[in-house]
């Protein structure tokens, strides 16, 4: 019961942190469904340690071997060095799971909630729009790291 | 290009409890102290702490304010002459954080209240144009969740009033001359003339103002002018382009020993105040960024943003793939020349 209360509690700190930290961004994060997240896996091509915001692109490959590049929009950069990113945080090549909070365009886009490294390792590069440190307990704990490439989860009201 | 589809769409399960929704929220807030990623921007949208300073308001009330930075002046008697060896050092990183503003428009106002749809807008305080869009603005907080667009969107500076919050990097360095505070937002600098008189050459305003100012000891009283229209924040009123300002900036020791800088400020907008209105910003000492090995680096918003406002008045991006498209590492004028790259550490 104590751990599902604490799961519940870091939930309503997320929705309150992502509410608050919106004042915090650059712009607006009502391009991005924040009743979705999805799952995103590929190869890194580009680490953009950039202010306003950072970007982090991977190429992802479906099983017929075609090929697309996402983006994923993260905080600037003092907001993600408090969370233990920098600009050498990620490589080009290798290998990320992205959890992230779609456009709701559809593109392949969205805003990086926390991305977990071939070694097992999070990092969590995401601006206010996602609490990363709540999502990677809730995501661990339901086993949802091993979905499939491009899985999406749809939130429950109470998660928004 | 083939389009890659979404596998799967899945529920989260619903966690249950028997508890009551109070007493997980009580806990939820006292675990907000514990989320150390999200502690620094959480403190500067908590509402009043105990330990926080209260609004000093001016001795009397000024029409102007040029008559309340001379009223300041003749009290201090013309103020303190520091020399490098006595002028107050403000060294280090510094972070944003309490702030009384939102009080100012908002019943109950807190950086929380001003962050969330709903509050209350105060009534008389404002002029009715502006009191008007502020209503609008804050509906339209109401209805989407947070303001759509904001003018940082297209990289627009946001100027003086917002620079005494934004939660990025402060550095402030004084000289018997000048006093240069610094925020690595947007490369927006603010130079105060000390003992000097508001010069404008340019015959323009500008996002930060023509600042002049004196010391009184070890404080510093500030008046700032000719400053470009924009918000007091996101999600808050507009200022005019005749807004000018008075501020008090001094080092204090926080209860809890944390060093802070104190800034008292009575804003006079003539236009979007029925009256001046007073607040008290705070800055605390940062030496954890040091440790990170954060330092203030060049704002690259404009080389580097693919944010824009869209046909719906939304803010959107551009995509790989789109014309308009900036890629924020693998810009060059000159592709075909050797060490062009902007991005030479992972590229």
């Amino acid at each position: 019961m104590k751990k599902t209360i604490l799961t519940i509690a870091a939930i309503i700190i997320s929705g309150m942190l992502a509410t608050l930290q919106s004042a915090t961004a650059h712009h607006s994060f009502a391009m991005f469904d924040v009743t979705k997240e999805q799952i995103v896996i590929g190869r890194v091509l580009r680490w953009a340690f950039n202010n306003p915001h950072s970007w982090l692109y991977i190429e992802v490959e479906d099983e017929q071997g075609n090929k697309q590049t996402w983006g994923f929009e993260g905080a600037a950069q003092v907001h993600a060095m408090r969370q233990g990113v920098n600009g050498t945080t990620f490589k080009p090549g290798e290998l990320v799971k992205v959890v992230m909070l779609p456009l709701n365009s559809g593109e392949p886009a969205g805003a990086v909630c926390f991305v977990q490294k071939e070694d097992g390792s999070f990092a969590r590069p995401n601006d206010g729009v996602c609490n990363s440190e709540a999502r990677i307990s809730v995501w661990q704990e339901n086993g949802w790291l091993d979905s499939e490439n491009l899985t999406v989860y749809e939130k429950e009201p109470e998660f928004m | 290009m083939t389009e890659l589809k979404i596998t799967k769409i899945k529920t989260m399960k619903t966690i249950k409890t028997n508890k009551p929704l109070l007493q997980i929220l009580l806990l939820a807030c006292s675990l907000a102290g514990l989320q150390s990623g999200s502690l620094a921007q959480m403190e500067t949208l908590t509402a009043r702490a105990p330990g926080d300073p209260p609004v000093e308001y001016p001795p009397r009330d000024f029409a102007t304010a040029e008559e309340h930075y001379n009223y300041l002046l003749e009290q201090a008697n013309g103020g303190t002459q520091h020399t490098m060896a006595t002028i107050p050092v403000w060294d280090g990183l510094w972070s944003a954080g309490f702030n009384s503003m939102p009080s100012i428009f908002l019943e109950d106002g807190s950086m929380a209240v001003a962050m969330s749809p709903g509050g209350t807008v105060k009534e008389g305080v404002l002029t009715p144009a502006y009191e008007e869009h502020f209503r609008q603005r804050r509906a339209e907080i109401t209805a989407n969740g947070e303001q759509l667009y904001d003018r940082l969107t297209n990289c627009e500076y946001p100027g003086v009033v917002r620079w005494l919050w934004e939660p990025y990097v402060k550095e402030f360095a004084n000289t018997p001359t000048q006093t240069w505070m610094l925020n690595d937002f947007m490369n927006e600098t603010r130079r105060v003339y000390i003992n000097a008189e508001h010069v404008n050459i340019d015959g323009k305003h500008s996002a930060t103002g023509d600042s002049i100012g004196f010391w009184d000891g070890d404080k510093l009283i500030i008046w700032t002018k000719w400053v470009n229209p924009a918000d007091y924040l996101r999600g808050m009123p507009l200022t005019s382009n005749q807004m000018e300002l008075v501020e008090t900036w001094q080092q204090q020791l926080s209860s809890e020993g944390v060093r802070q800088l104190v800034t008292q400020v009575t804003f006079y907008d003539p236009i979007g105040l029925q009256a001046p209105q007073s607040a008290v910003y705070v800055h605390n000492s940062s030496p954890e960024l040091a440790e990170f090995g954060a330092r203030i680096r060049n704002w690259e918003c404009s080389s580097s943003s693919n944010s824009y406002q869209d046909e719906n008045g939304r803010t959107f991006f551009y995509l790989p793939g789109d014309p308009e498209y900036k890629d924020p590492r693998g810009f060059t004028d000159f592709p075909d020349i050797p060490g062009q790259s902007l991005n030479p550490m992972n590229q």
